[in-house]
């Protein structure tokens, strides 16, 4: 929209009058501002987050709410394919675990550029993977056992291992992952040796498809096309990308009602499961690998005997709550792996509802009418927790457990259960994998080394029997034996029952009905791969 | 005045290093451990402990309070945990959004309220007197979450009359930056369809922001000009034969303007914490908005920024009406007492 000067002038010459007609224009303009179908046009998507980026570092941040930024103008060497855990080539056209885990080689595909026209080729990819290392931050953890980055010729890279690394390939196919960030972005922009991390704070360059326009902290992030893109522009692909930043959830919900905007991501429950009917709009309904837990105080009271813990998994309704509660859009879990996760042991047995069978366990364990409290507690903000504990207090009642719930703000909720000291309750956990191996469930919930601050072993479960499967298991080579190992370790803890597997539930994203090429993978959860998405 | 000015600036000093002394044992009293929360789900004990350190979150209390207002006196508010930008960045970026909001709700509570209360006290009794004695008690009874999203979803949802939320629409382009408040900037750029959309988007927020304010205003103008209207100086006044708009001017007014102002003064305040529900409603990108993050974060730095800014702003906004009464009435004079 251009200035016309003269509205101007006339404005200055009668004040009182160009005031009027100011505010006059700007009701006028309000009658029909402009809606969706004007505004942004089918060419651009936009998005909304309920969830402000913390960053633009792609390497930096394990954060839930960045990733849907980095996915715009970063890619990974690897890729999940489809909705499958299989691991394809994205970046690199090939890529070679030796047999014995600890040399892994990446063919890098020829002819690809970043944005800022710097090639994509192996001392590229190398200084990315040793930037990933260098900052600590991220993935690399995962990376840990890398000892060097070689180049052999211009589009190989070899990395060698101090040992083998169950998860590690996936780690370059990830939501987060040693993303490649241009070398020429990461030469000119580093300061006082930070890795320019600073820079890259407000700033991409990568090879993806497309490039950051403009960016406001809280406010929006526009991505327009790469040109240069190396998968080509044909088909149906946006010309723009925006992002809006909306933290009112009911704003939100009229806003997609409305068309204004086309995909919502980071919004309550509540407010998805109200959006599901709404004309043009569309929740999807697929099985993820968010898994959810009510996890029992393993080390403190009645529930460090394993019989009470099994009593309580008996005592539970899961029926009721996968019908009734989530509407059918859940089902029950079996033990700490999702069902369609890899590595999930079939034969594990299953916890069913038979309060009978609970008295009994507990009238084994000496408890015959219960006679005890247990402490439930949650945090603001997770609207699955609340009724979830509500039903286990119910439940439990009828085996004469008290449950008492206590609400706490995130912070105190985790500092609460991080500190062995202050830690004595039963709590509701979600959990979803960053690498694809069942480690990553089992280690941070389970492990003895994950008590504490250190993971999210806040029921202070130990057992060294199952430590030591999980220690094997990462180092395994060979993955018929993992898969061996990781099957006993799933039959330990579901036998000794440090928590109940409540329910694995669906991916539900509401989005308008036009949006085409959304397709849901569960290790890459809240972010979109814009480039596969166009409009009807 | 001169002296009345400096004793009020020193004591503003005073008011900002007691703000956040209390702000900060507050902020710390409560339990809850950022670091943890922002290292991420996954992070290891060495990732935590690393933050902590980057952030001085290692130190002892009292330390970390000496350190953060050593830095405050050069003019540095610290590092944001959740935005890893310096606090003042952050605050520059935000606070202009936040005033160009408080601004208009305030423009809407001045020239809304004086004239109606001056009208429902010369209609005291009337049928106009009790409409706008109904519409004020609600103004103040609805809280801004409930009002704001009423006006949404009958502007918005059903008439489409205006824009639900955010400072401008979804293809507008911010005006080139100066002072960071869209319609100013607007102007200055002589950008005269930006400008309109901008007072489009405030519209809203700010007639939910200053609904409460506007009531209060409206029924202390009728109260103190009821007093005038029965002071001997206005009976005196009709009996000269004046025009009964230039006695509501000249007299009226101008006398029930000093509780009034007092009021104004005080409701800046109310202002600049419902600007905190307002701009989660709204999507505005203000300090509130940044401030909701901050607390459920507990990012020590950004909180303590916005209480200090908050808490300037509005004994600054004091200050200027204690100013304001020497010109409203000549019979105060601050320099008596020096």
């Amino acid at each position: 929209m251009k200035f016309d000067p003269s509205i101007l002038r006339e404005g200055t010459r009668i004040s009182r009058r160009g005031a009027l007609g100011v505010l006059g224009a700007g009701v006028a303009f309000g009658a029909n501002f402009p809606r969706r179908a004007g505004a942004a046009g089918s060419d651009t998507l936009v998005v909304s987050s309920g969830g402000e980026a913390v960053t633009l570092d792609p390497q930096v941040s394990f954060d839930g709410t960045s990733p849907l930024l980095w996915r715009a103008c970063y890619e990974t060497l690897l890729k999940l394919d489809g909705s499958s855990i299989d691991i394809v080539p994205n970046l690199a056209e090939a890529f070679e675990v030796a047999p014995d885990g600890l040399t892994y080689t990446f063919k890098i595909r020829p002819g690809i550029a970043f944005s800022d026209g710097e090639a994509l080729n192996a001392a590229a990819v190398k200084r990315s993977i040793e930037r990933q290392i260098g900052v600590q931050q991220g993935i690399a953890y995962a990376l840990s056992t890398v000892t060097s980055v070689e180049t052999p010729d211009d589009l190989t890279v070899v990395l060698k291992l101090s040992a083998p690394s169950d998860g590690l390939l996936s780690a370059f196919a990830s939501t987060y992952s040693p993303y490649m960030i241009s070398p020429k972005a990461l030469a000119e922009n580093e300061a006082d040796g930070d890795l320019a991390q600073g820079w890259l704070r407000g700033n991409m360059v990568g090879t993806g498809p497309y490039v950051l326009e403009s960016y406001t902290q809280a406010q929006q992030a526009v991505f327009s096309r790469n040109p240069d893109y190396w998968k080509g522009w044909d088909g149906n692909h946006f010309e723009r990308i925006i992002v809006k930043y909306i933290q009112e959830a009911t704003t939100t919900r009229l806003l997609l009602e409305q068309g204004e905007i086309d995909i919502a991501l980071f919004l309550p429950d509540d407010a998805v499961e109200a959006l599901d009917g709404t004309p043009g709009v569309t929740v999807t309904n697929v099985p993820s690998f968010n898994l959810y837990m009510i996890v029992l105080p393993s080390a403190k009271g009645p529930t460090t005997d394993k019989r009470v813990r099994q009593a309580i998994s008996h005592g539970l309704d899961y029926g009721t709550w996968v019908t009734d509660y989530m509407g059918g859009k859940a089902q029950q879990a079996r033990g700490p792996v999702p069902s369609t996760f890899v590595g999930f042991d079939p034969t594990v047995p299953q916890y069913d509802y038979d309060p009978a069978k609970a008295k009994a366990l507990l009238a084994e364990a000496g408890y015959p009418d219960g006679g005890f409290t247990l402490k439930y507690t949650y945090e603001t903000g997770y609207w699955w927790k609340r009724p979830l504990g509500e039903l286990f207090q119910s439940n439990m009642k009828d085996l004469g457990i008290t449950v008492e719930i206590q609400e706490l703000s995130p912070s105190a909720w985790g500092d609460l259960l991080s500190n062995p000291d202050t830690a004595e309750h039963a709590f509701g956990l979600v959990w979803w994998p960053t690498l694809v191996t069942p480690l990553d469930f089992m280690w941070s919930v389970f492990a003895t080394g994950a008590q504490g601050t250190s993971g999210f072993n806040w029921g202070y479960y130990s057992n060294p029997d199952f430590d030591a499967l999980l220690d094997a298991g990462s180092v395994e080579p060979d993955a018929a034996k993992r898969t061996d190992i990781y099957n006993k370790a799933q039959h330990i803890i579901v036998d000794e029952a440090p928590a109940l597997f409540v329910y694995e539930k669906n991916y539900r994203l509401p989005m308008r009905d036009n949006v085409q090429g959304f397709v849901f993978n569960g290790v890459y959860i809240e972010m979109l791969d814009y480039f596969a998405l166009g409009k009807a | 005045m001169a002296g009345f000015i400096v004793r009020r600036l020193a004591l503003l000093v005073v008011v900002v290093v007691g703000m956040t002394l209390i702000t900060f044992i507050l902020t710390h009293v409560v339990p809850g451990d950022p670091a943890r929360m922002l290292a991420g789900q996954h992070a290891t004990l060495d990732q935590v402990e690393a933050f902590r350190r980057l952030y001085g979150l290692d130190r002892p209390l009292p330390e970390q309070y000496l350190i953060y207002m050593n830095g405050l006196l050069k003019g540095d508010l610290g590092q944001s945990l959740t935005t890893r930008r310096p606090v003042l960045d952050d605050l520059r970026q935000f606070l202009p959004a936040t005033l160009e909001l408080t601004s208009a709700a305030l423009v809407l509570v001045i020239l809304g309220g004086i004239p109606l209360g001056v009208l429902a006290a010369v209609r005291r009794g009337k049928a106009l007197d009790h409409v706008i004695r109904v519409v004020t008690v609600g103004g103040v009874s609805l809280p801004v979450f409930w009002l704001g999203i009423a006006l949404q979803i009958v502007l918005y949802r059903w008439l489409g009359w205006l824009p639900i939320g955010g400072r401008l629409g979804i293809v507008d382009i911010e005006p080139a930056r100066v002072t960071g408040m869209y319609t100013v900037d607007a102007l200055i750029a002589g950008d005269t369809a930006t400008f309109v959309s901008a007072l489009v988007y405030l519209i809203l927020p700010a007639s939910t922001l200053a609904a409460g304010s506007l009531a209060v205003v409206t029924r202390m103008t009728r109260a103190a000009s009821i007093e005038v209207l029965d002071a001997n100086y206005v009976r005196t006044a009709r009996a000269k034969g004046l025009f009964e708009t230039v006695i509501l001017r000249r007299h009226v007014l101008r006398n029930a303007m000093i509780p009034t102002m007092t009021v104004i003064g005080l409701q800046v305040g109310t202002l600049l914490a419902g600007n905190v529900l307002t701009e989660v409603v709204f999507n505005w990108p203000g300090i509130g908005l940044y401030a909701v993050n901050a607390i459920s974060y507990l990012d020590y730095a950004a909180i303590m920024g916005v209480t200090v800014t908050i808490s300037l702003v509005y004994v600054t906004v004091n200050l200027l009406v204690d100013i304001a009464y020497v010109v409203l009435d000549p019979r105060i004079s601050y320099g008596a007492r020096d």
